[in-house]
């Protein structure tokens, strides 16, 4: 009995596995927006998200070669000779939906911790030799073109009045500290119509103007009027 | 080389915290007195700053170093004077079986359950140290505070206490960027990949914390399997913007709520006195850490007054340890409630916005909340696996048991929580289409640890699990 048992999940996992390698390299190179769109956070695609999806071919072919493994190594002498009833929990009732459980945990933790290593090895590839810098500026894209300006531009102690709806501005807070950036309460009034003596009050000593739609524009310039 | 400096500190005050607070009498594991220290060591050393910073004095490296020693040689005192007058203690005892269960070889079943909390381990930490702090809130809110207080040395700076200036959420508590900032210091420079190991600490005190409480009731097997079950949950090893190696206070939160809980339930379980000053510190930790926190330590306090009263039958007059120790964890965090009252409101009062008119106003909101609900913990196994179906199936096989157990605490608790959220979801003026992508999954974490001990708890005690 317990080898014809041990004899079903060798052949199950071999069959399985074997669908899994083949899925992966047919899957390889398609496209995954649809994917994108079911386990994104948003409901639709984003390029980091898409970057990360690129590996689900390579994470399908891992987890087929790992249960072909796995399957093999069912016909160790070792695994015959113990009845596998000792080798997981003893169940009573409701021994399908239990069973179904727990593979469905250790389903999905084998697939997060493959994902987790395979993410982790490609992306160490990608950054092999960049500087933590270099890193910082891959991952702010084309808006790293604002943080090089103002770093490039601007002296550290300066005071900068920014006007932006993005989120960015909050990035740019980090990155470029201990620059000071301030805002205007009224989000929407036009930077000629706030009131010098504001600007006086805070030294600001550039403006540094962000457009809310895309594509990202800015300008960055110093300020007239003295303080 | 110093940043292991600064981990080590850490944990050796958290450590000698706790067996101070806990007395000789405590019967608190080995297992559970490293997994708590680490978190209780972050903790102490951040509330340490942050009363140096409220009376003045610079947080500058030599004052933090000051800070760390002093409170370690007292703690070293207090720690060897009382051993010199006494014999085996239970906690010896308890460490001695301890040694024993382990003296037992591992079964191969188990052997892999400790290969995959040892792999998940490593993937978070070569995931955090590999690469700077790219996580959105992580640098916009977190490492922004720990810049501020490590560069400027104090919190009476203009970049908090001035309205104008951009600050993304001024409000937010600072035990996370005060640790930060004492990683800095210690390790001699604001290096983010030194920063961001503290997270993946807070991880594996998690998965200790989550084994010892499950070491308590059940055998090891069972207790590992949970574990690497747990440990492998996809939000905390590979959730780019709030797992484990992202550098946001999410994690952190979740383990001061998991300790506070455990804390408490084991008070209702065993009525020591150590529990309850444990509880008093992990009760201003938890409010210490994120603004959820005081949600959840109300929560807390809650499910363990009714927990106590309906399921231990304890007598009213009998729980004025909850009260007393709750309010105690809050009066010692009385000198950061006095300065937030200083800082300016940007964003919005969540409490002020808990009116009923404003909750009827809400009701529409409530069809697309809880349809998010259920397709963030239902629909995405990429991220919590079968977390939300294993509880749902337990709950509907038997609904009674499943509020009446003795550990049912640990159900009620985020139960409680997800109400308290649907509130405000309906009350607050943001667009949750906008709003849940960015926040639903991390809120979620907060409670996550306490719902997989419930799972695991009644997995055991409705005898769908027989062991030999």
């Amino acid at each position: 009995m317990v080898r014809a048992n041990l004899a079903l999940m060798f052949v199950g996992a071999c069959v399985c596995g074997g669908m899994l390698i083949a899925a992966g390299f047919a899957l390889s190179g398609s496209d995954f927006s649809w994917l994108a769109v079911l386990v994104g956070q948003a409901g639709s695609p984003n390029p980091q998200l898409l970057d990360k999806l690129r590996l689900v071919p390579t994470l399908i072919v891992v987890t087929g070669v790992q249960l072909l493994l796995g399957g093999a190594v069912l016909l160790f002498p070792c695994c015959r000779s113990v009845p596998l009833a000792d080798r997981v929990p003893r169940l009573a009732g409701l021994q399908f939906r239990m069973r179904l459980l727990l593979g469905g945990w250790t389903a999905t933790a084998v697939l997060s911790m493959n994902f987790g290593a395979i993410t982790l090895v490609n992306r160490l590839q990608r950054n092999w030799g960049l500087s933590p810098s270099e890193l910082i500026a891959a991952d702010f894209g084309d808006d790293y073109h604002v943080v090089r300006a103002v770093r490039e531009t601007t002296p550290e102690t300066a005071a900068i009045l920014i006007k932006t709806q993005r989120p960015l501005q909050f990035l740019l807070n980090y990155e470029l500290y201990p620059r000071k950036f301030y805002f205007y309460p009224e989000r929407h009034l036009p930077i000629s119509s706030i009131p010098e003596a504001w600007m006086d009050q805070r030294r600001i000593g550039w403006i540094l103007e962000i457009s809310d739609t895309e594509p990202l524009q800015f300008q960055l310039a110093p300020r007239k009027a003295p303080f | 080389m110093r940043v292991l400096l600064a981990l080590a500190l850490v944990q050796a005050v958290g450590y000698l915290t706790l067996r101070a607070l806990a007395g000789q009498s405590s019967r608190l594991r080995s297992l559970e007195l490293w997994s708590l220290s680490f978190g209780a060591g972050c903790g102490i050393l951040s509330l340490g700053l942050f009363y140096l910073a409220y009376w003045g004095i610079a947080l500058s490296p030599t004052n933090t170093i000051v800070l760390a020693a002093s409170l370690l040689g007292g703690l070293v005192v207090l720690y060897l004077v009382p051993r010199t007058h006494r014999g085996r203690t239970s906690s010896d005892e308890s460490h001695a079986g301890e040694i024993l269960a382990l003296r037992h070889p591992l079964s191969a079943l188990e052997w892999t359950c400790l290969a995959v909390v040892g792999l998940c381990i490593v993937i978070v930490f070569a995931d955090a140290f590999s690469q700077p702090l790219l996580a959105f809130d992580a640098r916009a809110i977190w490492a922004f505070k720990a810049k501020v207080l490590y560069f400027e040395q104090g919190i009476y700076n203009e970049a908090f206490l001035e309205a104008d200036r951009l600050h993304a959420k001024t409000r937010y508590p600072q035990l996370v960027p005060l640790a930060e900032t004492f990683i800095a210091s210690i390790s001699g420079g604001f290096h983010e990949p030194a920063i961001k190991l503290l997270f993946p600490c807070f991880y594996v005190s998690l998965i200790l914390l989550v084994n010892s409480e499950l070491r308590r009731s059940f055998d090891r097997r069972y207790a590992l399997l949970c574990t690497s079950l747990f440990a492998s949950l996809p939000v905390f090893t590979i959730y780019a913007n709030g797992g484990a190696a992202s550098g946001y206070a999410d994690l952190p939160l979740a383990f001061y709520v998991t300790a506070l809980s455990t804390r408490w339930w084991r008070w209702l379980q065993e009525g020591s006195s150590a529990n309850l000053r444990l509880a008093l510190l992990f009760t201003s930790l938890t409010v210490f850490t994120k603004t959820e926190g005081l949600a959840l330590v109300f929560i807390v306090f809650l499910a363990a007054a009714l927990a106590a009263w309906l399921l231990y039958g304890r007598t009213v007059r009998s729980l004025w340890p909850l009260p007393v120790t709750t309010l105690g964890g809050l009066i010692c965090l009385a000198p950061w409630f006095l300065y937030q009252a200083q800082l300016p409101v940007v964003d919005e009062d969540f409490v002020k916005l808990l009116t009923v008119q404003n909750l009827i106003g809400g009701l529409a909101r409530l069809p697309y909340i809880l349809r998010s609900l259920l397709k963030e913990f239902f629909f995405k196994p990429h991220l919590w696996s079968l977390l939300g179906l294993s509880a749902t199936f337990l709950v509907l096989r038997s609904p009674g048991a499943a509020v009446r157990s003795r550990f049912s605490i640990l159900l009620w608790i985020p139960i409680l929580y997800v109400v308290v959220l649907c509130a405000i979801f309906m009350v607050i003026s943001w667009k949750l289409e906008e709003l849940f992508p960015v926040a639903l999954t991390r809120l979620g974490m907060h409670t996550a640890p306490l719902l997989f001990l419930w799972i695991s708890f009644e997995l055991e005690n409705s005898g769908l699990i027989l062991r030999d």
